[in-house]
């Protein structure tokens, strides 16, 4: 066999080492007294020695801790599919039950009645409320036995948020146009989960209920004895 | 134990619904799940969702994995398609689409003008810049297949098997793309000599 032309297909084979033993020594032959397929060669192999590696892709902070999380959050919701069925009907009346168990919460919550007499009357803009509630009450059978309720804000500050224990309730994503002011009195820290970035706060369910309504937010999302976690995501 | 040995392990009792294992897979393989999202998306942001998506899918289906291709293949499979899924949902086709270059047009509009004199001995780290421009240029189609290629160092036969497509495809999408990138930097002044139309008569006389 004998290359009397340039084909960089072939080239390019040989160069990937996709070629039979024989092909490749007819090939190395042309190569040998081809200038244009040697210029072809040196440039494929100087793009190879400079091409972008895996080593140096920036994989975002907490990216595995976020799948982790979304996992165990779907998990969670499998394991709870026929409370679901079953507690779907009675939710909305329920609803109705949860915000009324909310309300004697707010007199004891310090968070909550520091923020509510300290309000700015930053009252939030109540245009595209853009909430997205990832687990509710319909199937939270778990919630109640998972939950660790906490009556003030949290305030020790993590560098990163941790899933290593069994994770928040909910995770609640707000626009800072959403939050205003009404969460610069709870402990913050920076949150990121390969989807969305910003700052989180980790709020009880009776925290969340009270803020909720400032918020412009249904309260009857989230049960009251759920843990979670408010993003405030940055755009 | 060898890292080979290691990850078998955390395959198999992933495959059982271990959720450490399966978090020991997601931090062996993220920077490569990422190398490859990234570019395909365009952007950090879609680019961490598709990855998402893309464990997720791993999860979701590791009870099915049946192991006719390695982890690896097959994790990048699922890479792609929610690459393809993400770009296709959100109707994100802007850079995807790209400027066509053409194999064997050189010397058009530069995305960069003020590219450095031909003489200057570029960097590496410059030449990986310019691989990176030259790699949103080209059509998702060629930018994959190069990608795979050169980062993830997949054969032919790999390539074939996590795209699903046949290996001569394979062959001349590398080809292909290969032409463009190189042409790419000899616009951008980083090849001195672009001998792509005697090229192109070679290739015209097959």
């Amino acid at each position: 066999m004998k290359y009397d032309t340039c084909d960089t297909a072939l080239l390019d084979a040989f160069l990937d080492g996709a070629l039979a033993p024989e092909e490749e020594a007819a090939l190395q032959a042309h190569l040998d007294i081809c200038p244009d397929c040697q210029a072809y060669r040196d440039a494929v192999l100087a793009i190879r020695d400079a091409f972008p590696t895996a080593e140096e892709t920036e994989v975002p902070p907490g990216f595995a801790d976020g799948v982790m999380a979304a996992i165990r959050l779907d998990s969670r919701k499998k394991r709870k599919t026929h409370w679901g069925r079953v507690l779907a009907p009675l939710a909305a009346c329920l609803a109705l039950v949860v915000a009324l168990r909310v309300a004697p919460w707010q007199g004891s919550t310090s968070g909550t009645a520091d923020l509510m007499t300290t309000d700015r009357a930053a009252a939030p803009a109540a245009d595209n409320g853009a909430l997205r509630a990832d687990s509710s009450p319909a199937e939270g059978g778990e919630i109640a036995q998972d939950a660790q309720i906490e009556s003030a804000p949290y305030d020790a500050p993590q560098a990163q948020m941790s899933y290593t224990a069994d994770p928040y309730d909910a995770l609640v994503y707000l626009t800072e146009e959403d939050a205003g002011t009404l969460l610069d009195e709870y402990a913050s820290f920076p949150y990121e989960d390969g989807a969305v970035s910003g700052t989180a706060y980790e709020l009880t369910g009776p925290e969340y209920a009270a803020l909720s309504s400032e918020l412009s937010v249904p309260a009857e999302e989230i049960s009251p004895e759920a843990n979670l976690i408010l993003v405030v995501v940055t755009p | 134990m060898n890292d080979r040995t290691e990850e078998l392990q955390w395959i198999e009792a992933a495959c059982k619904g271990n959720q450490d294992a399966f978090e020991q897979l997601i931090r062996l393989y993220e920077k490569r799940v990422f190398a490859l999202t990234l570019r395909m998306c365009g952007n950090p942001e879609d680019a961490a969702e598709a990855a998402q998506e893309a464990f997720l899918s791993a999860w979701q289906g590791l009870p099915f994995f049946r192991r006719e291709s390695s982890f690896s293949t097959w994790l990048y499979r699922l890479t792609s398609n929610a690459c393809v899924d993400l770009l296709r949902r959100e109707g994100r086709h802007r850079s995807v689409a790209g400027p066509s270059l053409d194999d064997e047009d050189v010397g058009l509009d530069l995305p960069d003008s003020s590219a450095p004199s031909p003489q200057a001995a570029l960097e590496r780290v410059e030449l990986r810049e310019v691989i990176e421009a030259g790699l949103e240029a080209l059509s998702p189609e060629h930018r994959q297949v190069l990608i795979l290629r050169e980062l993830h160092q997949l054969s032919y036969d790999e390539i074939a098997d996590t795209l699903d497509l046949d290996v001569g495809t394979v062959k001349s999408r590398i080809n292909r793309g290969r032409k463009q990138l190189r042409n790419f930097l000899v616009k951008s002044g980083n090849f001195l000599r672009a001998p792509a139309s005697k090229e192109a008569r070679g290739e015209g006389q097959k």
